[in-house]
């Protein structure tokens, strides 16, 4: 089923957008009632269309790039083989980082992950002087021990919210919880990260 | 949401760059293009088989659906066959009138099967070929004989 709409449309799926950032082509439930026959075509423009998200958010669960890989590619697969009972009236997007989160949580919980090592990039800061470089790396170590305190949901919570610029109504139908749990979590998540920079704001 | 004194509001909470920009930092740079483009290969190449599952599920469907419907046409096509077979064999003489069943004869008949097995039956039993009885039901496979039936009357 390869037709030159569907090529063009992968073509056009650029890698890591989102259903937020730039108009889709083919609108998601399309993609989805076109999944549901077998066209891998729509499939790797689903694919291509979430992946940098879910990459960052499985990174977020699990610490670590390649663990968060294999949660992607997990999920992708349980969205494919469970594609037959969503309800294409809702949108795609919440219900398959739902899975996604989920199966995160679970593979957290179940097996050991690899040690953490995030990749770190620049610290926001104008250090320029040792002292400064000093005070930037205590800075940075303090914020990440915080960050990696937080439970997994807080985390998720304030990491979607303040980095990618989701609201509260779209992370509660991510996690699965109401917007007032979304909330809490949130400023439970603030609070911590808030105190682990005050001392240098 | 809340102020720094902790108090909760319903409203949407403000964002905060700054702590963004932590976080940002904290998590590392997102993951590459080329990296990206791997895992998306390695989510395509599990998939294929559940694809290829899935393309042969609906083709089965889809016949599933259309099977009522293209026997119900078959047999009205055999049926159809049967009845100007046994109109037109008359006059062309290969199998004699009293062996198939007349059109006014077949009018006398109940239902088109039973025809369709009186048009065989009686054929048979005159000692006509198989290839004498398969020209009786569908014509022969020149055509030509659906002209001359059509002028003969």
């Amino acid at each position: 089923m390869c037709t030159a709409q569907n090529a063009m449309t992968a073509a056009r799926a650029m890698v890591g957008s989102t259903a937020s950032d730039d108009a889709p082509v083919v609108d998601d439930r399309e993609l989805v009632d076109r999944v549901k026959q077998g066209d891998a075509t729509a499939y790797d423009v689903l694919v291509r269309r979430h992946l940098a998200r879910a990459t960052m958010v499985a990174r977020r669960l699990l610490g670590n790039v390649e663990d968060a890989e294999d949660l992607v590619q997990e999920a992708f697969i349980r969205a494919l083989n469970r594609i037959s009972t969503f309800d294409e009236s809702r949108a795609f997007a919440p219900w398959f980082f739902r899975l996604l989160i989920n199966t995160g949580i679970n593979a957290r919980k179940a097996r050991s992950l690899r040690a953490a090592e995030p990749e770190r990039g620049d610290f926001p800061s104008r250090a320029a002087n040792p002292l400064e470089l000093a005070e930037r790396q205590e800075l940075r170590d303090r914020f990440i021990a915080a960050l990696s305190a937080l439970p997994p949901r807080q985390r998720l919570v304030v990491s979607m919210f303040e980095v990618d610029g989701l609201s509260t109504a779209e992370i509660a139908e991510a996690l699965g919880i109401s917007r007032e749990t979304v909330r809490w979590h949130h400023h439970q998540a603030r609070q911590a990260l808030r105190h682990a920079l005050a001392a240098f704001r | 949401m809340n102020d720094e004194r902790g108090v909760m509001s319903l409203s949407e909470p403000e964002r905060d760059a700054h702590l963004a920009r932590a976080i940002r930092a904290a998590e590392g740079p997102p993951p590459s293009v080329a990296r990206l483009e791997l895992l998306r290969a390695r989510i395509a190449a599990a998939a294929a088989a559940l694809l290829e599952a899935r393309r042969e599920r609906a083709w089965w469907e889809w016949m599933t659906r259309w099977a009522r419907t293209e026997v119900a046409l078959a047999v009205a096509a055999t049926v159809l066959a049967a009845v100007i077979g046994g109109a037109t064999t008359g006059g062309r003489g290969e199998i004699s009138a009293d062996t198939v069943v007349t059109m006014s004869n077949a009018g006398r008949q109940t239902t088109a099967g039973a025809r369709l097995d009186s048009v065989v039956t009686r054929a048979f039993a005159v000692g006509a070929s198989s290839e004498q009885v398969m020209n009786a039901l569908v014509g022969p496979a020149s055509g030509e004989w659906l002209l001359s039936a059509a002028v003969a009357r």
